[in-house]
């Protein structure tokens, strides 16, 4: 993170807390940890104020407001005034006494530093910048194994990878150069030029870690040796599934992630059976030009029953075609988002163009999806639905499996007129999908139910199966 | 908002508790819309529970600020910082704000010595942009500077004090 960006993000947190919202720092990216220290510096600077309005509060023996602070901080300007100064000798005695404190153990022994295993994995992972080995698919149905998959992968960050799959006796090679997709199948070959991860969520350490990192419950087991290594249990719950991870002792990165269906007849493993982290990586391949001096393709040149497709061509801003106020949405995007690519979407049944985003961690993404013919859609389960502009907004902060692109949960937001639609896309929990509509349309969301906006004489997609 | 299924006794004790289980949350993240947010989540994991009869009488208050603690730490370790699970088994009455008030006085003379150590200037900007609530632009204005240069230096200053505040333990949950 460059420093005038961290000079940025600092102001707007302190705005954000001067006018008693939700950090937009959080909204869509993880906060490194020097920054969020100097967040809690700004807490604990702010908490001394309300810890001394509390005493205040208590002398007149007044109830607060709301059960908090009265009324927004821009409001008391004025009131305060500067109250650093201590008086030396006061001071010194206030240190003393937490000094003996301390070295009587009177104090809290969470007042100390702890490292902990999640946050040693999201950092571990954070410092990797490459990977390379033999990650094994297995699943087990009434303990047998019904599916296994080996996979050679080399991995390097952001999104460039080299992957040979063997599964059911077939062999299928993904390499990505990081901006597209080179799929090779027995009989035919598929570029993708836009969504150049997609073949990397069942195995990749970054998905399995990001996966740990939002976790709501992480339970330590205990130690276990796998594939000669020592490695720490974890359990975790993960959209109401519980998942193992077995994290490696020496690395702290995952080794080995399992899921037990609820009923206890069938398991998924992830594992890896070897891995080499930081490994030197010859950059060449994960090259696609190379490929016509490669193997694949001179076969491909000489059975011409093999066909060559590409799907989702690159563009630029300059060729979509929306009602759509592009500029005020790039506008009001946090500024670590940079445009990452323009896709152009042919074939896609739904929309005519994509706008993707990357924020500044691997994972951080935004994705722009636009339509001229906005269509019937089903809702994901358990949406808020809402009042927007000439139209109605479909919000849900983890929808699952989004157009089967989208492996696991994802913040969305879909907001229908009668003239276009936009469909965004962002990580789980995010509330950019929404706030970014909101600012675009100008307006709010009004939250309304299904009858009540069929009410007002909105038009409305029927539900399907199976969405 | 909480409203099926709860009894008068139970909707009066949740109105007994709500603000002070608000006023324990906001102290820690110092906004209201992630203190009122987490304070109904805190409250829909208690109901439940209250409801089965699933907590001691004499443990409810404890409980509940208990509830919001660890949602505190699950919110924080998202975060990157550092969670910690509570046995929920072993509260004592008596509660989490109470018992963090000693803490709550000694965190404010921590960080008033280490204001001191800063120059004035630091001083100023930190306190006209987080305790007086000043836009940077209106600090700008008092301090006789441009915006640019008041974000710079409200980030200077708050890595002095940060870097003070480490010196001395201060970063825990």
């Amino acid at each position: 993170m460059t420093d005038s960006r961290k000079k940025d993000l600092l102001s707007d947190f302190i705005d954000d807390l001067n006018k008693e919202r939700k950090p937009r720092a959080y909204h869509t990216s993880q906060v490194d940890e020097e920054t969020e220290k100097l967040f809690e510096t700004v807490r604990a600077v702010r908490r001394t104020q309300s810890t001394r309005e509390d005493e205040e509060r208590k002398e007149n023996s007044l109830p607060a407001a709301g059960g908090g602070r009265a009324g927004d901080r821009s409001q008391q300007k004025g009131k305060s005034s500067l109250a650093w100064r201590f008086k030396k000798s006061a001071l010194v005695a206030a240190a003393a006494l937490i000094i003996f404190a301390a070295f009587l153990g009177v104090m809290d022994m969470e007042f100390l530093p702890r490292q902990n295993i999640v946050h040693a994995v999201v950092r571990a992972y954070e410092d990797l910048e490459s990977y390379a080995g033999t990650a094994e698919i297995r699943s087990k149905s009434n303990g047998e194994v019904d599916y296994q998959e080996t996979i050679e992968i080399t991995y390097q960050k952001p999104w460039k990878y080299r992957a040979v799959h063997q599964f059911d006796g077939r062999e299928v090679k993904n390499i990505s150069d990081g901006e597209r997709l080179v799929s090779i199948y027995p009989h035919d070959i598929t570029v993708d030029n836009v969504f150049p991860e997609k073949e990397l969520w069942r195995y990749h350490i970054g998905n399995q870690v990001w996966e740990l990192k939002g976790a709501e419950e992480v339970r330590e087991l205990g130690e276990e040796t796998l594939l000669d290594r020592q490695a720490l249990v974890l359990e975790y719950r993960y959209t109401d599934y519980y998942h193992r991870m077995w994290i490696d002792k020496e690395t702290n990165l995952p080794l080995r992630k399992e899921l037990t269906h609820h009923d206890g007849t069938s398991t998924l493993v992830v594992e890896f059976k070897e891995i080499e982290i930081n490994p030197q990586v010859d950059p060449e391949l994960f090259l696609h030009e190379g490929l016509e001096n490669r193997e694949e393709t001179m076969i491909l040149e000489q059975e011409k029953e093999w066909e060559y497709e590409e799907i989702n061509h690159r563009g630029s801003l300059e060729e979509i075609k929306t009602p759509v106020n592009l500029d005020k949405l790039k506008e009001n995007l946090p500024s670590h988002f940079e445009l990452f690519a323009v896709g152009i979407l042919e074939q896609n049944p739904f929309y005519d163009y994509v706008l993707r985003f990357r924020g500044e961690q691997e994972m951080d993404f935004l994705d722009v999806y636009l339509s001229s013919s906005p269509g019937n859609r089903a809702f994901f389960s358990d949406s808020q639905l809402g009042k927007l502009g000439e139209g109605y907004v479909e919000v849900n902060k983890g929808a699952w499996n989004v157009m089967d692109l989208y492996t696991g949960n994802s913040s969305i937001a879909r907001w229908v007129t009668p003239e276009f639609e936009v469909f965004l896309v962002a990580n789980r929990g995010s509330n950019l999908p929404l706030n970014l509509l909101e600012k675009v349309s100008g307006e709010e969301m009004e939250k309304a139910t299904l009858p009540q906006l069929k009410r007002e004489g909105i038009e409305f997609p029927v539900n399907k199966e199976g969405h | 908002m909480i409203s099926a299924g709860v009894t008068r006794d139970l909707e009066e004790l949740i109105g007994d508790l709500w603000p002070e289980i608000y006023r324990f949350v906001y102290y820690k993240v110092q906004n209201k819309e992630e203190a009122e947010e987490l304070t109904q989540d805190a409250f829909k994991r208690v109901i439940p529970k209250l409801q089965e009869g699933k907590v001691e009488e004499g443990k409810v208050r404890a409980y509940t600020f208990q509830t919001a603690r660890n949602l505190l730490k699950d919110l924080w370790r998202r975060r990157g910082r550092d969670p910690q699970m509570v046995d929920l088994e072993n509260i004592q009455e008596g509660g989490l704000w109470e018992s963090t008030r000693e803490e709550r006085q000694e965190e404010k003379m921590v960080l008033e010595e280490a204001m001191a150590f800063l120059s004035e200037d630091y001083q100023q900007v930190i306190n006209l942009r987080i305790v007086e609530g000043y836009s940077v632009k209106e600090t700008a204005l008092k301090m006789g500077r441009n915006p640019g240069a008041i974000r710079s230096l409200q980030y200077r200053a708050l890595q002095s004090l940060r870097e003070i505040l480490e010196e001395r333990g201060f970063f825990h949950d």
